[in-house]
């Protein structure tokens, strides 16, 4: 049984521009949660419908009474997610929010089980958010921690087993008001970016334990259209950007910096390769994490590099196609050594 | 007795073709001959084909293979990741090059053996899955005893 009863939640949810598209999903997956909060809010960013004309939310609005759950529609300024929650955090008057993207589709579970791992000292617990069309396993490089925020590899994307102690979060958590008392960054732009990593880390400076529970898993219906993707002036993001660099400075937290290179080629590449970086690209990275991910780690026994499977590289880049030495000097019609061309394709 | 060390094959096609464009076809008569004057040992991966050496060392870890590479008097390899591990640690040696280009894959400390550049495949980038074998582009026994 969870620590805390459900009817110490509220449950909010700041939507825009997705009422016949991910929101319904939203909604019922918050009816049909085994521990059910006390009260839902949905902050209204969009065309300010009065949902209960509408046939599926009637229904939906209709399966929350019957589950007890008090719900309430407000229209918001259009401001953005961030002032929504900000709005959030200062009317609810239950211990806990539970803060839900209208993007986000929760397991039935997922409230219990963040409930089970809120001890006393647990500032936030967030699940799993999992893209159904990106389904993997952590690997190696995902990292939580707030100095490896560049990398944005959010260990909340991938699954895995053990309870995680985290420096900060990512789109939906469980969270204590008290532990919120600092309020949202409201700085930031309407699209909010990194807001929950501010709002989140903000919380660990203040002595709380944040947790990932794996056990609570939420479903990431990633939509193009709609929410912060209704936004699409750049400025948005680099001013929100600008922002973080100065949290970070203020934070005292020196980001790190990664270099990678991916082999994902024969052995006889990768000893090239590790020739080539002892003697040129050591150096010239001196200031970076090095990081490899290869088919034959086998080659850096004793190397200080941090290797990966090229799994992992794909999950990171995508695509892999900058890395492969052979396009490489396919597309440059090569004809110097392959020593050298690995010497030119990293400099 | 000196030792010559000889990784003869490269690692098997993936479309089921048993001979890789890039293996030496005269292995045994070469080694035949090698056999008169050193001692021969192969190394390469269990289950691969046998050129009638002194020795056969399969399944070598990096560092059993450095060490062998380090105490042999020279080594002959086909273009295989063999020559890189001879050279990423200064020992020179014979690669019989086919029809992949020398001065790509090659290193210049080494003796590169090439009939001639017109037997090079026109893609040197290109997976050996679409090439053909072609034993006319390898050098014989003969040239390659002349160079030890």
């Amino acid at each position: 049984m969870p620590k805390v009863n459900g009817a110490e939640v509220t449950a909010h949810v700041s939507t825009k521009d997705r009422y016949f598209t991910t929101l319904p999903s939203c909604l019922l997956a918050l009816v049909n949660q085994t521990v059910t909060p006390k009260k839902l809010l949905i902050y209204d960013d969009g065309e300010h419908i009065d949902l209960r004309q509408v046939s599926i939310y009637r229904n939906i609005f209709a399966m929350l009474d019957i589950k007890g759950i008090e719900w309430e529609v407000i229209f918001g300024d259009r401001k953005g997610q961030v002032l929504n929650h900000q709005k959030a955090l200062e009317k609810v008057d239950t211990k806990f929010l539970w803060r839900l993207d209208d993007d986000n589709v929760a397991e039935p579970t997922a409230l219990e089980k963040m409930l089970e791992a809120m001890e006393d000292d647990v500032g936030a617990v967030g699940g799993l958010v999992l893209h159904p069309t990106h389904f993997r396993k952590i690997g190696d490089l995902a990292s939580n921690a707030i100095e490896d925020f560049d990398l944005g590899l959010n260990v909340q994307w991938y699954t895995f087993d053990e309870q995680k102690e985290v420096d900060h979060l990512y789109s939906t958590f469980l969270y204590r008001k008290e532990a919120g008392k600092h309020g949202y960054c409201m700085d930031l732009s309407p699209v909010g970016h990194n807001e929950e990593t501010m709002f989140t880390y903000e919380m660990k400076r203040a002595g709380w334990r944040i947790l990932v529970e794996p056990k609570a898993v939420t479903w990431h219906l990633r939509d193009n259209k709609g929410g912060i993707r209704s936004y699409n002036d750049e400025a948005l993001w680099k001013n929100d950007k600008k922002i973080m660099e100065e949290k970070l400075k203020e934070w005292g937290i020196t980001v790190n910096k990664y270099k990678f290179f991916v082999l994902d080629n024969g052995i006889g590449d990768h000893i090239v390769f590790k020739k080539v970086f002892d003697e040129k690209l050591r150096e010239r990275y001196k200031d970076s994490t090095i990081v490899i991910g290869c088919c034959y780690p086998n080659v850096f026994e004793g190397a200080e590099v941090k290797l990966v499977s090229v799994n992992d590289m794909k999950a990171y880049y995508g695509n892999l196609d900058r890395f492969n030495i052979y396009k490489w000097m396919w597309d440059r019609n090569w004809v110097l050594s392959l020593d050298q061309a690995y010497g030119e394709l990293y400099k | 007795m000196k030792t010559i060390v000889i990784s003869p094959w490269s690692r098997k096609l993936r479309n089921g073709v048993t001979r890789n464009p890039k293996d030496y076809p005269y292995w045994k008569e070469l080694v035949k001959e090698l056999k008169k004057t050193y001692k021969v040992i192969q190394v390469g991966v269990k289950g691969e084909e046998l050129i009638g050496a002194d020795e056969v060392k399969f399944d070598l870890s990096l560092e059993e293979l450095r060490k062998l590479i380090k105490n042999c008097a020279t080594w002959i390899s086909v273009d295989n990741f063999f020559q890189h591990l001879a050279w990423s640690i200064g020992k020179v040696g014979i690669v019989l090059f086919g029809q992949s280009d020398p001065n790509i894959f090659g290193h210049k400390e080494n003796t590169n053996m090439l009939v001639g550049r017109e037997q090079l495949r026109k893609f040197q980038f290109d997976i050996w899955e679409r090439a053909d074998y072609k034993e006319e582009a390898f050098v014989l026994p003969e040239a390659v005893l002349k160079e030890i």
